[in-house]
């Protein structure tokens, strides 16, 4: 188990140690591409000043929205105060979607992608915890799937859901529901705050491209993302994990039936950080790497797998099972577009893909 | 090449020997050669090297507290090696078999420094054990995915293996290197060769490599060897290689070995320098490694998990050599900064007290990692 890591360029630097006696060990050199660190500077500033803090405050916003609104449907649970709060919830959720992909630094430090939107929820546990009162959101992995996003898309628009808001259990219910929204709200406001604290000057400075560093996170964030969307979003409900099994309850946004949206919303602001939106992002890096022709590669793949995605009648959920031809060819496309960022764009920033290093011993 | 060398340095030595006849060997150096091996005759480490086994038997069973309770017995019987305890799941892949283990007569608390200390730390192991059922969190001891944690994120067991290397590892290699000088090298025991010699070879036998060691075999190349780097040998591999930790001390003890053979007390010096060098080093580059990359990994567990590692390395530098570049206050600030919860230190995204860790070792060490 230990050795998995082990690589031809490891077994490399093994051979030179043979002959250290001869030679003066010199390490090897600094991983960082030729670049400029004021382009670096300038496009990190841009990415924590343009995107990153407004995608927080954004989401922020939404759910301060949200919240008023679940707390009218609450207050007074029909079909009519739900169809109500149903716009501010799918503003929310796409909103996050501007933040899925900066899943670094502060969000990672409070596990915030992990608590708001591991999906499909786990409706039993929810639904335990709600008949005992006995639940805690601050396990990690254990309490993951009770809360966030694909917990409210259960527990307000499963089938029967409104009903359920005025049966004996429904107080209780009620609270889980406040207690969810209180809990997204706060997770999102301290990764906010930390962006607004020391965090943002740290990530504008890391002017390199090692493991750890402000690119490299990024670059590692975008192929995260991609393997994500082939993965949970379209592959394992389509059913790439169960021999074509479709497993459709299993998408993001099941019972909201935004599945599409989201998924759409998704891979748009994930070309918009690629392309750093108005100023200067990975994309023009490697125009500045003189990688042009793969950074425009990379732009176009990213159109053709939007537009893929686009052409998957609605409700997607639904289209798992009826339009497999469509999914498939959506699938395809994203893959196509993850290989070239996990193989092409991470080669030619130097950098190494990362987030499947699990220690295994 | 190498030869002509040590006979060049030899011939310093008798220069020397012209001057201060009183303090150097009067027998002449003869010319000899370092095998690529650890071919010697007269090698016996069996002592040292089924102590690693221990080592690896100990640690495997403290590693299952995440699917079952452990008991404190079993754990008394392996710590002292009573009672049969170790066991074919304890000690596979090793090269002593357990029922080797079991016959021999001597065990791994005799041998540790601080022994109460990681006794303690081994029932802890055992006490959390209870928990494995229940979720952890802040506060909380239980498990998070397969890992189990105490209440501060801490894997207690990592601590125990990890913090041995130095307890049990270090210390015994560097107190029978520092005996070296003052051992009898004209007397040979047969099988044992002389005191020199059979100390030296016991602290080979402690670093855990087998004696065609080859620093460019992947050891995890299935069938795994049953006699493999064990324990910090494990980790040249795994952590040394940018220093190349492994190449390095596998030469100096092969280069001692023949030198205090050949009574070329100068080589032999030169090679218990490097070896306590890169011993610690190794320590301090695995260390280093815990403290960074479980800034930027994302899943919980496996972060715990890292800084679990890095905190039994640094628990293992406290038995670094009384000449360490690692200062006592600079060592004291590592050891307060592991200490912190580990919630409380992936809380803070710009992971400060990490990179405080990170600049410490860097600092007194030089650069460890790629």
């Amino acid at each position: 188990m230990k050795f998995p890591r082990i690589t031809l360029a490891v077994a490399t630097i093994l051979t030179g140690a043979v002959f250290y006696a001869c030679t003066e060990n010199k390490g090897t050199t600094d991983p960082a591409p030729s670049g400029n660190d004021a382009f670096k500077t300038g496009m990190l500033t841009n990415y924590a000043g343009n995107l990153i803090i407004p995608a927080y405050a954004d989401l922020s916003a939404k759910l301060t929205t949200l919240e008023t609104q679940v707390n009218g449907f609450l207050d007074n649970p029909s079909a009519t105060t739900l169809d109500a709060a149903k716009p501010a919830y799918k503003a929310a959720y796409l909103s996050y979607q501007a933040t899925s992909a900066v899943y670094f630094g502060p969000a990672s430090a409070l596990l915030l992608n992990n608590y708001i939107n591991t999906f499909p929820p786990a409706t039993s546990q929810i639904e335990r915890g709600i008949a005992s009162g006995n639940y805690r959101f601050d396990q990690p992995v254990v309490s993951d799937s009770i809360q966030g996003f694909p917990a409210l898309d259960y527990l307000l628009f499963a089938p029967n859901a409104v009903g359920k808001f005025s049966g004996t259990d429904s107080p209780a219910r009620k609270k889980y529901v406040r207690d969810v929204m209180a809990r997204m709200k706060t997770l999102v406001s301290n990764t906010a705050a930390q962006w607004n604290g020391p965090y943002r000057a740290s990530f504008e400075t890391s002017l390199k491209t090692d493991v750890g560093s402000s690119i490299a996170f990024l670059v590692n964030q975008f192929a995260y993302e991609l393997d994500a969307m082939k993965g949970p979003r379209i592959g394992w409900p389509f059913g790439k994990r169960s021999n074509n099994i479709v497993f459709a309850d299993k998408c993001e946004g099941y019972y909201s039936g935004l599945t599409k949206e989201l998924a759409v919303a998704n891979l748009t602001n994930l070309k918009n950080y690629y392309v750093g939106g108005s100023g200067n992002g990975i994309a023009d890096y490697l125009v500045l790497l003189k990688k042009e022709a793969l950074a425009n590669q990379v732009s176009a793949q990213f159109d053709v797998a939007i537009s893929a995605l686009n052409a998957i009648p609605q409700p997607m959920s639904e289209s798992f099972a009826k339009n497999p031809a469509q999914v498939e060819e959506a699938y395809r496309q994203v893959q196509k577009l993850l290989t070239l960022i996990k193989t092409d764009v991470a080669s030619a920033t130097s950098v190494q893909i990362t987030y499947m290093d699990n220690d295994g011993d | 090449m190498k030869t002509s060398y040590y006979v060049a340095l030899s011939f310093a030595a008798l220069l020397i020997s012209c001057t201060d006849s009183s303090i150097v060997e009067p027998d002449p150096v003869k010319a000899y050669t370092v095998p690529a091996t650890y071919a010697f005759t007269n090698v016996d480490y069996k002592e040292s090297a089924t102590r690693i086994g221990m080592w690896q038997g100990f640690q495997t069973y403290l590693g299952k507290s995440n699917t079952r309770v452990l008991s404190a017995d079993t754990v008394n019987y392996l710590w002292n090696n009573t009672n049969n305890a170790f066991t074919p799941e304890l000690a596979s892949n090793v090269p002593y078999s357990f029922t080797d283990l079991n016959g021999l007569g001597y065990n791994l608390s005799g041998k540790v420094t601080d022994a109460g200390l990681f006794k303690t730390l081994a029932d802890s192991t055992v006490y959390i054990s209870k928990f494995n059922k229940t979720a952890a969190s802040k506060g909380v001891p239980g498990r998070i995915d397969t890992r189990l944690f105490n209440s501060n994120g801490v894997e207690y067991n990592q601590i125990v293996a990890k913090g041995l290397m130095g307890g049990l590892i270090l210390a015994n290699i560097n107190a029978l290197l520092d005996k070296i000088p003052a051992s009898n090298n004209t007397m040979v025991i047969a099988g044992k060769g002389t005191e020199m010699e059979h100390n030296w070879d016991l602290a080979f036998g402690y670093v855990g490599i087998p004696m065609d060691y080859d620093v460019t075999y992947n050891y995890g190349t299935t069938p795994v060897k049953a006699d493999r780097p064990l324990a910090l040998g494990g980790y040249f591999a795994e952590r040394g290689n940018y220093i190349q930790a492994g190449g390095r001390v596998f030469e100096a003890f092969r280069t001692g070995r023949a030198a205090i053979t050949a009574k070329d007390y100068a080589v032999r010096d030169a090679a218990i320098i490097t070896i306590k060098e890169y011993l610690e080093k190794a320590l301090a580059a695995s260390a280093y490694y815990y403290v960074t990359n479980p800034q930027t990994q994302t899943a919980i567990d496996a972060k715990f998990h890292g800084l679990s590692e890095g905190a039994g390395f640094v628990a293992a530098l406290k038995y670094r050599p009384a000449n360490s570049k690692l200062t006592a206050a600079n060592y004291q600030t590592l050891v307060s900064i592991m200490n912190t919860s580990y919630y409380v230190l992936a809380e803070d995204a710009t992971n400060a007290k990490l990179k405080q860790a990170q600049a410490i070792l860097t600092g007194a060490y030089g650069q460890l990692q790629p």
